[in-house]
């Protein structure tokens, strides 16, 4: 079983150690800090790797590496998500992940740890159940500005950081029952060079923050249109609201109750406190993207070492509705040196839109703060290039 | 880093940590209150100092009586044990023989303690109880009361079980640390005769009526799994109680994750005497596979391929039931539970490329994947082409090779593209692709090339055209040695190529396997071994695991006293 569990912060610091059974050498962690900074096949370790018979695992959330090693053969999953839930756990008891909340709440952490973890064996990890036998007060901890939260579905777009305990200290008047349920999906389409898309997938999840006091009994209803089916047998019904949706239905254990779900689409559950994912669904039908982009690249008629290249960009979701935070990403070839850019000057005065290219990494973004539906959007963009232009290099 | 800090500045912090804890000794006039959060403060520090490296052992005496100043504060209680677990073992002449006597003072106040919050404390003391240290034979016996004690608790505990989950919270910690005992000191005959009640509560639980809450699940669990701790140290074979199983199945639902996984793995080590069992036991398990944790998902599939090993059939539907659980899991936020997924893919895709055949489409590298999991992704793609899939997947993994930020991903797909001409029957078409991709200017695509030509060529020697491709390149190779011989052979090859046959190419055979892949036997066992590391490092687990006894045992520390090295 798990021989000792750490946190690190960014810099390699130990924040929280605990040794379980003794049998790895107590410097681990910096042999781990030093393989995992300079791991040589790419820019970052594997979350499992071995060394010298022990084997590292690890998991970056919010800036610190939480790490557990191993002597045995166990199931990597095993580890792996159970140090995800550990991540959870601290979340819900100190607001947010951070360096600075662990340091602040390190004996509530070492509490935690001790009810978690026992000789290596993972026990109950239900936040609930932790709660009796917590005893500390969380301090909390203000977030830090501007988290980029556009990869993660975990990270949902209330930003709420509380912690579990506080509903449990303050008296009736002062607490508030709160529950915050989010819908989180991300869309994957991979389009080929002709601009056709050769695969589309969204992954969603319904996350639910809760800090109700004593766990009454909800009910959370969906769309009746919704279908859940092991293999589309029939083609995409068309038509504004119905959609064929291949759902895969995880629900949480002990938790949701879906004997009413196949009458009328109701779910009801005695929700936990903290932070848990409710339902995971997959679906590779019955949507379009919301974008469309085409890129065209011509010689510039002033000078053979120049390329001119157009991206239009068309958004396609329904005028009313708009996106922010929206960001292109365009990797160039190897030998364009530099790009300048052209566009729309109302757009760029207004501050809604603006570009920037990294010469490292031959990337050029192009980035929006808010992008109304039904529009379109074109960007001109001047390519220095290290060689003259040549049809070949268009494919590029 | 953590590194230790050196020997001049912990005079100071320990001085005035020393000076401040004897202060606190005293009431002084500071209020109730105050004293209490001085207190905290002062062994917050320690504990900070603690967990960086430094060494605060000489502070034992201060803090334990600082700490019995104050009897009712149990987060002055939790901290002082958690440093006492902390030097118990690091420091034991220090702090062991001091220790012992306080956790024998601790034991005789255990028994006395009543209410809530004398629950909690019988909870901790049971565990540092079970921290077994060496020491001398009146220790040792001293100790023996204590778990002696402890067994008591387990016994009223049990009886408890029903009416108040605290008790039996209390049963299942103690029940670990009698695990932990026996494992240190196997020598005192308490912690022989409490394994035996442990176990015995074990199967009265399962036994027990419908009304068992789930803290006695927890518990069996817990002596689960130190039953299966005990049996890997004696390294008896794990002979799995048909009965306990059945138990354990029908009420898998109550258990937390972690214990279902356990569970899981007892029954993928069962063997079923009957078809009709097997189909029982895979409808048990059937919707363990809908659970968002990744760990159950895989230990199930485990059992599922387990079972059905000697029916290929079923042993086929189980695959094809598989595909769509883990294709989830694959898509998911997460890259490092996604990694271990991927991983048991590529095994399954190696053994049955067939099931994942049309949906090549899903291991398509994402953007930001990192680089493992690209890597990963192309391996798959590249054990999955046929004939009827192949050009999309060249195609898609042509476009990787125009990685400019990360080169070795480009060589990665040049790999990939290479291992799949070798596969694929019919491959003119990736030969002309491998042929382009000499052209491009990046010199690692270009050496990755070569490589997977020369491979080729083994494989089927009659290819001029590659060969004179090959040639060309490395003619234009930025190394001296490697333009020389290019131009040697070519060179030879002009002036006549019948003498070039003669002296280079003996009749070589065309090579039809690659003896770099894993031998059979190694495949099967890393199979066999699914849901664990082996198929992470795609060897058994003989080649990487090295196990070292944990915490020093009285029977080594004998060993040593003979004269035997240093344990």
């Amino acid at each position: 079983m798990l021989s000792q569990f750490y946190i690190l912060s960014a810099r390699g610091d130990v924040i929280i150690r605990r040794d379980y059974l003794g049998n790895v050498p107590k410097n681990s962690a910096e042999t781990f800090f030093r393989n995992a900074k300079f791991w040589k096949e790419g820019d970052e370790a594997p979350p499992v790797f071995n060394i010298d018979g022990v084997t590292y695992l690890h998991v970056k959330d919010g800036g610190v590496e939480v790490v557990a090693t191993t002597r045995a053969n166990m199931s990597p999953s095993f580890v792996l998500e159970f140090l995800r839930r550990i991540c959870t756990i601290i979340k819900d008891y100190c607001g947010m992940l951070s360096e600075d909340a662990i340091r602040k709440n390190f004996v509530l952490v070492y509490e935690l740890l001790d009810e978690v973890i026992d000789y290596g064996y993972p026990q109950s990890t239900s936040t609930d159940a932790l709660k009796m036998f917590v005893l500390n007060e969380p301090s909390p901890v203000a977030p830090p500005a501007g988290i980029n939260q556009m990869f993660g579905l975990h990270k949902g777009p209330t930003g709420v950081f509380k912690s579990v305990l506080d509903t449990n200290r303050t008296d009736g008047k002062g607490g508030r029952d709160e529950i915050f349920v989010d819908v989180v999906e991300r869309l994957t389409c991979t389009f080929n060079a002709t601009g056709t898309m050769s695969q589309a997938q969204v992954d969603g999840a319904i996350q639910v923050k809760s800090y109700l006091t004593g766990n009454p009994p909800i009910k959370i209803k969906l769309n009746d249109d919704l279908i859940i089916g092991a293999c589309p047998l029939h083609p995409q019904i068309s038509g504004s609201n119905s959609c064929f949706i291949n759902l895969h239905f995880w629900a949480s254990l002990q938790v949701a109750n879906l004997d009413s779900f196949d009458i009328d689409r109701t779910i009801s559950l005695k929700p936990a406190e903290g932070e848990f994912a409710l339902m995971n669904y997959r679906t590779s039908t019955g949507f379009k993207p919301p974008f469309r982009l085409t890129c065209s690249v011509d010689s510039d008629p002033n000078s053979p070492l120049k390329a001119i290249m157009i991206i239009k960009l068309w958004c396609e979701i329904p005028s009313d509705k708009s996106t922010s935070g929206l960001e292109v990403e365009v990797p160039t070839p190897r030998y364009v040196q530099r790009v300048h850019c052209d566009l729309d000057s109302k757009a760029v005065a207004a501050q809604q839109q603006s570009w920037d290219y990294n010469e490292k990494t031959h990337m050029l973004k192009w980035k929006f703060k808010k992008c109304s539906g039904g529009q379109e959007f074109t960007m001109r963009s001047r390519l220095t290039l290290e060689k003259p232009f040549v049809p070949s290099l268009r494919t590029e | 880093m953590s590194a230790k800090i050196t020997a001049s500045k912990p005079k100071g912090e320990i001085g005035e940590l020393t000076a401040s804890l004897q202060s606190l000794c005293t009431m002084g006039k500071r209020s109730d209150q105050e004293l209490r959060a001085q207190k905290r403060d002062v062994f917050k520090k320690v504990v900070h100092y603690l967990t960086i490296g430094m060494d605060m052992s000489s502070l034992f005496a201060s803090m334990t009586s600082c700490a019995n100043l104050s009897p009712d504060d149990m987060v002055l209680k939790k901290m002082l044990y958690l440093y006492i677990t902390h030097y118990a073992t690091q420091a034991p002449d220090l702090v062991g023989g001091l220790s012992i006597s306080y956790k024998v003072f601790e034991a005789r106040k255990f028994t006395r303690l009543q209410g809530e919050e004398g629950l909690q404390l019988k909870r901790l003391t049971a565990c540092l109880m079970s921290l077994g240290d060496e020491g001398s034979a009146a220790e040792n016996f001293d100790l023996s009361l204590g778990c002696e004690a402890i067994v008591a608790q387990i016994g009223m505990g049990r009886l408890h079980h029903n009416c108040n989950p605290i008790p039996a919270s209390v049963a299942f910690v103690a029940q670990i640390g009698m695990g932990r005992l026996h494992h240190n000191c196997k020598r005192i005959p308490a912690s022989v005769q409490s394994l035996k009640i442990s176990n015995g509560s074990s199967s009265s639980s399962s036994s027990s009526s419908s009304s068992s809450s789930s803290s006695s699940s927890s518990s069996t669990e817990n002596c689960q799994g130190c039953k299966e701790e005990k049996e890997n140290v004696k390294g008896a074979k794990k002979i799995v109680d048909k009965i306990l199983l059945y138990n354990l199945l029908n009420r898998i639902k109550e258990f937390s994750d972690w214990s279902q996984c356990q569970v899981i793995e007892l029954a993928a080590a069962y063997e079923p005497s009957s078809e009709a069992e097997v189909y029982d036991m895979l409808n048990a398990l059937e919707d363990r596979l809908t659970v968002p944790n990744s760990a159950v998902v895989l230990a199930t599939t485990k059992a599922f391929l387990h079972f059905t090993l000697s029916m290929p059939a079923i042993h086929q539907q189980v695959l094809e039931r598989l595909k769509e659980p883990l294709k989830s899991l694959i898509s998911r936020d997460d890259p490092a539970t996604a990694y271990a997924v991927l991983a048991h893919v590529l095994l399954l895709a190696k053994r049955a490329p067939i099931i994942f055949e049309n949906e090549h489409a899903s291991f398509y590298c994402r953007a930001h994947d990192p680089w493992y999991i690209k890597r990963i992704k192309m391996e798959i793609l590249s054990e999955i082409a046929v004939t009827s899939n192949v050009y999309d997947i060249v195609t898609e993994l042509t476009e990787y090779t125009r990685d400019v930020v990360h080169p070795n991903m480009a060589r990665e797909a040049v790999k990939a593209v290479g291992r799949i001409a070798l596969q694929v029957p019919d491959m003119g078409g990736i030969v002309e692709r491998l042929l382009l991709f000499l052209d491009s200017h990046s010199e690692d695509v270009v050496a990755e090339t070569l490589v997977q030509m020369k491979d080729l060529l083994r494989r089927y020697p009659d290819m001029a055209e590659l060969l004179g491709a090959a040639l060309r390149a490395g003619a234009a190779d930025s190394l001296q040695d490697v333009r020389d011989r290019a131009l040697f052979y070519y060179r030879l090859l002009q002036t006549s190529i019948a003498e070039a046959t003669r002296i280079i190419s003996p009749p070589l055979l065309a090579v039809t396997n690659f003896s770099e892949a894993l031998s059979p036997e190694m495949k099967e066992q890393v199979f066999q071994e699914f849901n664990s590391f082996s198929v992470i490092f795609q060897a058994p687990s003989s080649t990487f695991v090295d196990e070292q006894p944990g915490y020093h045992t009285l029977d080594d520390e004998e060993a040593a006293a003979e004269g035997a090295g240093v344990v």
